[in-house]
């Protein structure tokens, strides 16, 4: 009896100090794009210097501090999305880039550049129709008998992206030369265009995107566990994975209106939380939200000082997502569990 | 009263799966098997009962309102289902799965609140399970994961229990301790159990009444002792039985003369 106690009371205190480390590491994630933006804002290669000169203050305000919060909130919206899909579709694997979403996106916001008359709001309402065409059809085609099966979603989404990708060339093809250099540098993801009047137009969707993403939480646990399970428990599962994917094609097309296409955060960010804090998604999705925006933004500002001339992000993204994928499938050895 | 009554339930998905005629009652309570063949619908009534399929004719009625009418969150909040288990992909905290079951009470922006945390954990140590509220369910046993998804369903609150061949995939102790545990429940909260099993001699043990089906018909049932005798198991198996009796337990068993038995449906 005493050593059933004894048990019990350790068990209880090993629970807690786990809850402690918990909210610790959960807390840090959720504050950490503070000090980074931070050190973004003040570094570059046009060195700040106090007391600040007018230049300086331009500098700051019109063009670091635009271009700092669009790549915090494009990180964000990656990631976000990237965490809420693979729940809906209950795989590790599913991301806006590897479901054809940013292609499809892509391929709407070239349509606008190119093709259509120029307007603003064109540019994210196209990213947004078509990215919203591509990742309803990568799920269509993925449902087989009634559920969502891991294999079928990739290859879907394969598919997808390849359909998109062709259709961009398309657009490339037919562009004038001028007009292409930007839209392949465009592809290539980047942050230098962003300025204020951009940020207006897609900020209020992104945020209301991520707030009522970021309240769903419990409710993309109760889908992650099946479609069976979540109609036992009176989930209306139609609905809400309609919802989810909606809002997630609506976070992703608006960040990639601004900032083209940003390879492999969707997927490794959601990923690199998940090993951190565990599996519930009432923390996933702030969490990921934060830890999104501050890697993208280390690594735009890398891209931004570390040579002359600016590197494309999804160079630098790739680059290291790859090898942390490279690990992760070492230490799971080709299983997901 | 019934809690549950089922009036001339028919089911059909093109021309298969299909059920005739269905009527019977499920009270408070009490436990009820539907034994029978593979293939003589259990899993499909069950699946009626519980909305997922539409019946084609005839009414299934709670506590005397319809099933029909309710909505999905009402639904789940009367009956609470126990599915086959399967491996969902994250490893979600045991104790998470549980207070899943207060899905239907909260909206869809919301997280349930500390209490059902509590409930959950009185409902875990009532089936035995307390040890298990903070491992990762994905890692725990088959008997642990069925018990797991009880407590989830007991969450829901319902009146009505489902359980899909809840021991399919059990060791005899596991199953022994499922089975006594769904009795216990009933008999304690007064919930109405349906569950399909295949073993005669666990239904039998475990149950306050059978239903016998047999080609998507209900051809007896009543209590074990009324339902199960060599005859009627023979009807249902198209095989032989011996029934013993052992301090007035029946004991099911099988001869293994399956290829002399006749079947005209199934010759090769």
């Amino acid at each position: 009896m005493a050593l059933n106690n004894m048990s019990a009371i350790m068990q209880h205190s090993t629970t807690r100090s786990n809850n402690k480390l918990f909210r610790v590491k959960y807390y840090m994630i959720l504050i950490s794009p503070l000090p980074i933006a931070a050190v973004a804002i003040l570094f570059g290669r046009y060195s700040i210097l106090f007391p600040l000169s007018s230049t300086d203050l331009f500098i700051l305000g019109g063009v670091r501090l635009p271009r700092v919060l669009m790549t915090m909130m494009t990180g964000a919206a990656l990631s976000i999305a990237g965490a809420s899909l693979q729940s809906t579709l209950r795989n590790p694997l599913a991301s806006p880039y590897i479901l054809g979403l940013s292609q499809g996106a892509a391929f709407g916001a070239a349509l606008a550049m190119i093709v259509l008359p120029y307007s603003q709001f064109m540019l994210p309402v196209m990213a947004f129709i078509f990215g919203l065409i591509a990742i309803t059809i990568t799920c269509m085609l993925a449902r087989i008998r009634g559920t969502f099966s891991n294999l079928a979603v990739v290859l879907s989404g394969v598919i997808v992206a390849g359909v998109f990708t062709a259709f961009l060339s398309i657009v490339k093809l037919i562009a004038d030369p001028y007009s292409l250099s930007g839209l392949v540098f465009w592809t290539m993801g980047g942050f230098y265009r962003v300025d204020w009047g951009k940020i207006l137009i897609v900020a209020p969707g992104l945020v209301t995107g991520f707030i009522i993403l970021s309240l769903m939480g419990w409710r993309l646990n109760v889908l992650s566990m099946g479609e069976e399970d979540a109609k036992s428990l009176g989930v209306n599962v139609r609905r809400d994975t309609i919802i989810v994917v909606s809002l997630s094609a609506l976070v992703c097309a608006l960040a990639i209106a601004v900032s083209g296409i940003v390879a492999w955060v969707g997927l490794i960010i959601p990923q690199m939380v998940r090993g951190i804090i565990g599996p519930d998604n009432r923390y996933i999705i702030p969490a990921s939200l934060a830890f999104g925006a501050s890697f993208l933004l280390i690594v735009d500002t890398l891209c931004r000082s570390l040579f002359t001339f600016e590197v494309p992000v999804s160079i630098i993204t790739t680059l290291v997502a790859a090898p942390y994928f490279v690990l992760l499938l070492r230490k799971i050895g080709g299983g997901w569990r | 009263m019934a809690l549950i009554k089922i009036e001339n339930l028919c089911f059909s998905y093109n021309g298969f799966f299909e059920i005739y005629n269905i009527n019977f009652e499920l009270k408070k309570g009490e436990v009820t098997t539907l034994l029978g063949p593979n293939g003589s619908g259990k899993t499909t009534l069950l699946k009626c009962v519980y909305g997922i399929l539409k019946p084609k004719d005839g009414c299934i009625y709670l506590d005397g309102k319809s099933l029909l009418e309710l909505s999905q969150p009402e639904l789940a909040k009367n009956i609470g289902c126990v599915p086959q288990i399967h491996n969902p992909v994250f490893p979600f905290k045991t104790i998470d799965v549980v207070v899943m079951g207060r899905t239907p009470y909260i909206s869809m922006f919301s997280s349930p609140p500390i209490k059902d945390y509590k409930s959950a954990r009185e409902i875990i140590s009532e089936l035995g399970i307390s040890n298990l509220a903070e491992r990762p369910y994905t890692m725990i046993s088959g008997g642990e994961q069925q018990l797991v998804l009880m407590a989830r369903a007991l969450m829901q609150n319902p009146k009505l229990l489902l359980l899909d061949e809840p021991v399919a995939h059990l060791d005899i102790k596991n199953k022994v301790k499922v089975l006594s545990m769904v009795k216990k429940i009933a008999e304690k909260m007064k919930i109405a159990v349906l569950m399909t099993m295949h073993d005669p001699n666990d239904a039998i043990r475990f149950s306050h009444n059978i239903a016998l089906m047999k080609e998507g018909k209900i051809i007896d049932y009543g209590y074990p002792d009324k339902v199960i005798n060599e005859e009627s198991l023979q009807e249902i198996y198209k095989m032989p039985f011996i029934i013993l009796n052992q301090d007035n337990h029946k004991i099911v068993m099988y001869e293994l003369e399956i290829n002399s038995c006749h079947d005209p449906g199934r010759t090769l």
